[in-house]
Formats: structure tokens, C-alpha cells, sequence
């Protein structure tokens, strides 16, 4: 599965967030798109679905702010795997 | 992962199921627990990484005893409040009983990662809850202490900022403070991470009386191991998962709420590997459940033991308690575990609760009827389906009302719902006008509206504006006040309130706000500016924002927000209002 496709279909199903908001940059937990628990359930889903495993101190804005953040991420994980 | 947690089922409690018939205060009730039953393993705190605290009473005193000596050491005088800012776990647990058991008042707060994530926001939401229940002590995590520590000194109005790591076992063992029955016991604080917090007083024969009409009008049996995530700062959390299943003598099992939002499975394979029979969540947890568990991450699942599945603290919508069903019945699931539930803070929980063992009764009504008269009448064509929230609890009196007059309505009227029972709050701490405002004669205006079908009531919408997002609840004023803060917003003109989603199971947040703004990058700006302070304020999205001129917004002949009315100008974003 595209790492990318997957993660946007993801937040754009469960958190009703318009697509055209979900472009590769736009930050989306600092700008109140996602809010901690939603972002909480996203680091949730990609440790089920991609098999990795994010530690707590990673869930923040810091490393899952974008659309660009969170799919470098997963792929780095994977790569490291 | 889950199935191979390695978890094994806790031994059958050798507590009497009517254990709690001759108790009047919770520390006596735990003292002799404790003394006859020392070595029974009362409570399992489980992670998401598979480890497990199991705990004995023997055990779980100690702790107890330790945070008493804690709280007394540093001057917790019988009657002084204490708050408890803690993560779901044995240390929570603990120091709940050992403020008690030193006759403190304790009461429960949310930690900083259930919502907020700007400590100065954070600190100032402790500061209230502290102030309103006139606290002496806050006791958190390390986490916990570092941010109220960076506060200025006198913003916690004066209160000892305590940490867990003091509390240690061992020294002599204090003597239990004998409490008073008819004393405030707790102080339940629910209304959200936002406002001005309301604080429930709840007496130590309120809560008892509760626990044991609870106990008996749904056949809860010390063998029934009970497994729970929802957070203990909340009444379903505080009572459901924790104290009621404590001190009926039936295995506990808790696990961290982040890790069940994590990790819905771990849920259904804890009830599956510790045996469990009853559990406690909000609408949304069973429709995460349904969507979102793989069939891979399931496989080899057995729900077959769970007898009560409590569906309660947000409105229980039928597509959520179907789709439930269809999902985990392959799995073992009964369609009649699920037991929809009715009731508030005020009455310690739910107070009405459909009758175990049966499957959830829907009504399906007309819409139109419903909207311009109050009347539910049944239909057989696309209508409005509600699922019964039960029936009055044992030494419940529940009644329908109407609004103005406050006269009683007959069956399928559309009123507010009143209640009587013997387990009602003591009033709102500090405030004498809110609690004269919703109790009148004995009984508990509840500020829900919903109707009677013979036994059967059905909760249709909130009287109050209230917004409730899995199970927490919102004051719209608060959301309002963060996006008037938002420079570009009309000032004063902003209205937020829940709009349902049935895919989630929940409410989600929806405003409408009025700007002169009218360059389409400005309103870009705009709507992430207003997003963005919603979220570091109040710790929620904005899911359905509208932005509209001047004039979108509807006020009342008085200048008060119109909330309802303006929402309804605008179907095409929100919705109707009783669905579409």
C-alpha cells in the first residue's frame, strides 16, 4: 500500500478533513485540524497498518504535523526495520 | 500483539455478591475488604506493551496507606480537598482511597495528555478545578508536577503541589479517619478539560446507595470480572470502571485510556483474555471498534463471555449499536450484551439502563412530528431511530415534563426528563444558585429532553447547549470565546455546537462565525487562525466551520446567541437537526 494514499485516505475518512486541505505541507495538529486525541488514534493506526512502532514522545506536532511528516516518517521507520 | 499478551483470567472473587449491603462510607467498605479478603486480586492494570500491575487488597491497602501518610505528612487536615491529577493506573487508585482514609475529600482531574496540549492553557484549567473545590493539595506525575510547578507562585491559590514519588510504602500504619455517611465523599468533576469547572458533590450514602441499585438493576455478581478504559476523571470512568466493580468484590481490570484510543483491539482481547463480563464506554468506542479493527488484528477473538456491554455518556445511535453487532457477532458477540444507558454527574451515573439480556429496542419515529410537535409517532417509513436508554434503576422515579409548565406529559410527549432517587448530588460545590436551579422539591431537572414509552425511556436532544465528543463534555461558551480571541472574527459572533456523525458514533465540533473578511487566501487564513485556536485552547478541531458575513449569525431579541436557529440556516453544512 502507498504510504502516502494510505495516510490521506486515513485522515480524510476519520476526521472528516477536506482533501484540499490535505496538501503535502499544510500543517494539520498546529493548526487545530487535528486535535491531540485524533492524533493519538493516527499514530495508532500507522503502528497497525504499516508495523511500526512510534514511542509516546514521538506523537506530537513535532513529527506528525503534515501530510509530508507523517509519510516521511512512516517511511523511515520502515526502512530502519 | 494482543493475542499473545499471554494475559490469564484473575481468580473467582471470594467476595459475597451483596458484600456492600451493610456499608455506609467507602473507607469502611474498603477496610473490610481488606481485612477478610487480603489476598484476592482485586485489580489489573493492563498497557498497551502487554505488562500488567496485578494487585491484591493486601496490596492495593499499602499503597493506600502510603498516600494517606503522604497527605497527612503534609498537613491534610479531616475535610480538606485534595485533586488527583493522574493518568489510569495504581497509583490513581490508591491515593483516591488514601486521601479518604486520612478524611480528605478527593476529586479527579484530567491529566494534560487526555486533551490540552499548551501547558499555560493546561495550568490555568487546573488552577479552577483547584480553586472551586477550594483544594489544599494537587498530586500528579512527574509530568504533572513540572508543569504546575512552573506556576507563579499563589495561581494554584495556595495549594501544595504533590508528587507520587513521595509516596512510599512502609513506616507506621495511620490510623483510618472515621468518616461521616452523610458527608461529601468526592467531587466529580466531568464537564471537559474547559470553563469553569462544575463540581459534583457526591455523599458517602449517595454513592453507596448507588452503587447498590446499580449493582441489583442489572444483576452485577462479584464473579462478573469487569474491564474498563474509559478515564477515571469522568463519572462512567470513576464509578463504572473502578469503584462500583472494587467494592461489589469483582475483579478489575483498567487499562490507559490512550492506549485503548491507540489500540482499540486491546480492549476486546482483554475482555477476551481475563474472562470479562461487564464493561463500561461512550457510543463512539463500539463505532471505532466496528470501522476501524482489521479482521487480521482480531483473529481467533471470543467475546462470547460478555454479558453487559454498557453503552452510555453520549447519545446511543442505532447504526453504531448494529454495526456493532454485525462486526464482532462472528466473534462471539451477543447482540442483547449491548445495554444502552441514561443518566448525568448529578445522580452519580446512569440511572436508567435497558434490561440486561435483552436486545436493544429501537423506535423509529416520524421526523417532522417529532421537530414541530414534540410528539414521537411511530413510522415504518425513513424516520428518526432512537435506541432505548432502559429502564429507571431500582429507587429511580423518572418523569417527562413539560418546559414551561412543568406538568407532567403522558406516553411519546416530548419533555424534559426530571428524576428522583436516593443516591442524588449533594449540590454543585460553591455554587448554591446552579444547584437551586436544577433541583426543585427533591427532585433533579436534568436538562435532557426525551419521552416514555411505557417503561422505556428515550433520550432525544440536550435542553442545555452542551456539546459531547466521546463521552466529554463541552461548553459552546468556551469554544466561542477562543474563536472571539481570533483577529478577523466579527466580535461576539461566533456560535459552535455538536453536530452528530453517525459514521463516528459522536458529535463533532461545527461553528459558524461572521467576518468582513472577504478575500478567498484571507478566509484561508482565517479558518486555520480560528482552527488553530480552538485547538490549543480547548484541545478540540473544528470539524464543520463556516465562515459568513455579517447577518449569518441569528441572536435572540435580547442580543444572546441564537445557537440552534443559526445552525438550522444552514442544512447544507450541519445538517438537520434531528438527521437529513
Amino acid at each position: 500500500m502507498d504510504v502516502r494514499d494510505a495516510v490521506v485516505a486515513y485522515v480524510r475518512d476519520e476526521f472528516r478533513i477536506d482533501e484540499c486541505e490535505l496538501t503535502w505541507d499544510a500543517p494539520l495538529v498546529r493548526t487545530g485540524l487535528l486535535d491531540s486525541v485524533s492524533l493519538v488514534q493516527l499514530a495508532g493506526y500507522l503502528e497497525r497498518t504499516f508495523g511500526i512502532e512510534i514511542p509516546d514522545q514521538e506523537v506530537d506536532a513535532d513529527h506528525l504535523d503534515s501530510i509530508g511528516m507523517i509519510v516521511e516518517y512512516v517511511r523511515q521507520r520502515l526502512a530502519q526495520a | 500483539m494482543a493475542p499473545a499478551l499471554g494475559i490469564e483470567a484473575p481468580a473467582p472473587s471470594p467476595v459475597p455478591s451483596d458484600f456492600l449491603d451493610a456499608c455506609t462510607t467507602l473507607p469502611g467498605a474498603i477496610e473490610e475488604l481488606v481485612e477478610r479478603f487480603p489476598d484476592y486480586e482485586c485489580l489489573i492494570v493492563l498497557g498497551r506493551d502487554g505488562n500488567e500491575d496485578r494487585t491484591t487488597l493486601a496490596k492495593f491497602w499499602e499503597r493506600a496507606k502510603a498516600a494517606q501518610a503522604l497527605f497527612e505528612d503534609r498537613g491534610l487536615e479531616p475535610g480538606d480537598h485534595a485533586v488527583l491529577v493522574l493518568p489510569t493506573g495504581g497509583e490513581l487508585v490508591s491515593a483516591y482511597f488514601g486521601v479518604m482514609l486520612a478524611g480528605g475529600v478527593p476529586a479527579l482531574s484530567a491529566a494534560p495528555s487526555n486533551r490540552i496540549s499548551d501547558h499555560a492553557v493546561y495550568r490555568a484549567f487546573v488552577a479552577k478545578v483547584l480553586g472551586n473545590a477550594g483544594a489544599r493539595f494537587v498530586l500528579g506525575d512527574d509530568e504533572v508536577v513540572e508543569i504546575l510547578s512552573a506556576t507563579p507562585t499563589g495561581a494554584l491559590g495556595g495549594a501544595s503541589v504533590l508528587s507520587t514519588r513521595d509516596m512510599r510504602a512502609g513506616g507506621a500504619v495511620r490510623a483510618t479517619v472515621a468518616a461521616d455517611p452523610d458527608a461529601v465523599a468526592t467531587i466529580q468533576y466531568s464537564s471537559g478539560t474547559t470553563g469553569d469547572p462544575k463540581g459534583v458533590m457526591l455523599s458517602h450514602r449517595a454513592m453507596l446507595n448507588y452503587m447498590r441499585l446499580l449493582r441489583d438493576g442489572v444483576g452485577l455478581r462479584s464473579e462478573d470480572v469487569n474491564v474498563n478504559w474509559a478515564p477515571l476523571y469522568h463519572d462512567m470512568g470513576l464509578f463504572g470502571a473502578f469503584l462500583l466493580p472494587l467494592l461489589c468484590g469483582c475483579p478489575t481490570v483498567l487499562i490507559p485510556t490512550m492506549d485503548f484510543l491507540r489500540d482499540p483491539a486491546l480492549w476486546l482481547w482483554a475482555l477476551d483474555g481475563y474472562g470479562g463480563a461487564v464493561s463500561w464506554a461512550s457510543n463512539f468506542a463500539y463505532s471505532l471498534c466496528a470501522q476501524r479493527i482489521e479482521d487480521h488484528e482480531i483473529e481467533g477473538l471470543d467475546l462470547s463471555k460478555w454479558r453487559i456491554a454498557f453503552n452510555a455518556s453520549e447519545p446511543v445511535l442505532a447504526p453504531t449499536v448494529e454495526a456493532f453487532a454485525r462486526r464482532f457477532g462472528p466473534y462471539g458477540y451477543r447482540p442483547e450484551a449491548m445495554t444502552a444507558a441514561w443518566g448525568l454527574a448529578e445522580t452519580v451515573m446512569v440511572c436508567s439502563a435497558h434490561p440486561v439480556d435483552e436486545e436493544p429496542r429501537v423506535d423509529c419515529i416520524d421526523r417532522g412530528r417529532l421537530a414541530a410537535e414534540s410528539i414521537a409517532v411511530p413510522t415504518s417509513s425513513e424516520g428518526v431511530s432512537l435506541v432505548a436508554t432502559g429502564q429507571a434503576l431500582p429507587n429511580v422515579e423518572i418523569e417527562i415534563r413539560e418546559v414551561a409548565t412543568r406538568a407532567g406529559l403522558p406516553d411519546r410527549h416530548v419533555g424534559e426528563i426530571w428524576l428522583r432517587s436516593n443516591c442524588l448530588f449533594e449540590g454543585y460545590k460553591n455554587d448554591p444558585e446552579l444547584t437551586a436551579q436544577v433541583c426543585v422539591d427533591g427532585w433533579l431537572d436534568s436538562g435532557d429532553r426525551g419521552y416514555l414509552v411505557g417503561d422505556d425511556l428515550f433520550f432525544v436532544a440536550r435542553e442545555k447547549d452542551l456539546i459531547v465528543i466521546g463521552g466529554e463534555k463541552y461548553a459552546p461558551h468556551d469554544v466561542e470565546m477562543a474563536i472571539n480571541r481570533v483577529e478577523g472574527v466579527r466580535e461576539g459572533c461566533a456560535v459552535a455546537f455538536g453536530v452528530a456523525n453517525p459514521e463516528s458514533g459522536t458529535e463533532e465540533l461545527g461553528a459558524v462565525v461572521e467576518t468582513r473578511v472577504e478575500a478567498a487566501d484571507a478566509l484561508a487564513d482565517l479558518r486555520r487562525s480560528v482552527r488553530s485556536e480552538v485547538a490549543r485552547t480547548i484541545g478540540l478541531g473544528i470539524r464543520r466551520l463556516h465562515l459568513v458575513p455579517p447577518g449569518g449569525i441569528d441572536k435572540t431579541t435580547s442580543g444572546k446567541l441564537a445557537r440552534r436557529s443559526t445552525r438550522a440556516r444552514y442544512p447544507e453544512v450541519f445538517g438537520g437537526e434531528y438527521g437529513s
